[in-house]
């Protein structure tokens, strides 16, 4: 059970963390909080983490522990303070590299899909293939990418689409 | 699903006026607000076609353009009401709030109409107004006008 704990928080963390930009984070007092709270909470398939208060939410359809790995199915989850959905057909890791296929993030400003993404949790790099990115003002579509730690994108063969005024 | 959400984002830029760049190598400088396409650029936008070896676009706090240089062996053919202008500079500065284009280094433009013609170190094309303002400073001024 530790180790599915540890294996969502991970899930979790990387998950969590911005692809491009962030949308602010409002501050939330943890005064008139309770001490109680567990940090995860797993709930008929669904997940509860609280930072005090409960700040993400998922859920997964199957999850497979394995001596060397983990593998998770159907995974979608909820930064509720940050606004944000991050959702996976797939997630596989092995060797600090988290493999996820068929990966959507979505925020208010825009959503982002790869077929598959590949995040280093030691250099916390994000790289993978065929994505899809689109908002209000442009979309993109390319080959291989590249995200770094401070988000900055690398990619290959691109095609962007940019609203301009008339 | 993606192929919907695909569908759906093309829907929407239908209705407006899209610059379509394309290239082999894209770089996003989140500090400096700044998108980098190098290698074989193409920037399309209605009849407008400008190619270049690297175009930088530059955003504003909110994500909006605020203009892009097309940079290295650029070659531009772009289209106003009845007039066509076809040419060449080292680098291309297009202005997205007020649609002044600059050309710098080695610049040539022609009107396609007219076979009227313009070179200079510095060209600027208002398309609002639609003037050419020459500021060649180094380099001669070079204006070919046809008379009848």
């Amino acid at each position: 059970m530790g180790k599915i704990v540890l294996f969502v928080l991970i899930l979790i963390v990387i998950l969590i963390y911005p692809i491009y930009e962030n949308s602010k984070i409002s501050v939330i007092s943890d005064n008139n909080v309770s001490k109680n709270l567990p940090l995860v909470k797993f709930f008929k398939g669904e997940f509860f983490s609280y930072e005090p208060i409960l700040s993400k939410e998922g859920n997964f359809k199957v999850l497979e522990v394995y001596k060397n790995k983990y593998l998770l199915f159907d995974m979608n989850v909820f930064n509720i303070l940050k606004k944000e959905h991050f959702s996976s057909k797939q997630g596989y890791l092995k060797n600090n590299i988290l493999h996820l296929i068929a990966f959507r993030y979505k925020n208010d400003k825009y959503s982002f899909f790869s077929d598959e993404v590949f995040y280093n949790l030691k250099t916390k790099n994000i790289k993978g293939d065929n994505f899809f990115l689109t908002s209000v003002d442009y979309n993109a579509t390319g080959r291989k990418f590249f995200i770094d730690s401070k988000r900055d994108i690398k990619a290959n063969n691109i095609s962007f689409y940019l609203k301009v005024n008339k | 699903m993606k192929k919907i959400f695909v569908l759906m984002s093309l829907i929407v830029f239908l209705f407006a006026d899209i610059l379509h760049i394309t290239s082999k190598k894209f770089y996003y400088d989140s500090t400096k607000l700044q998108s980098i396409f190098i290698g074989d650029v193409k920037a399309i936008k209605n009849k407008d076609k400008i190619f270049a070896k690297k175009m930088i676009v530059y955003f504003d706090k909110s994500k909006k353009p605020v203009k892009f240089e097309a940079i290295d062996n650029v070659k531009f053919i772009l289209h106003d009401s009845n007039v066509t202008y076809q040419g060449y500079c080292d680098k291309l500065i297009y202005n997205f709030v007020t649609e002044d284009i600059l050309l710098l280094g080695d610049a040539f433009v022609r009107k396609l109409e007219t076979n009227e013609s313009i070179s200079a170190d510095k060209i600027k094309i208002n398309r609002k107004n639609k003037t050419i303002e020459v500021l060649g400073d180094k380099k001669p001024v070079n204006i070919i006008i046809k008379v009848k």
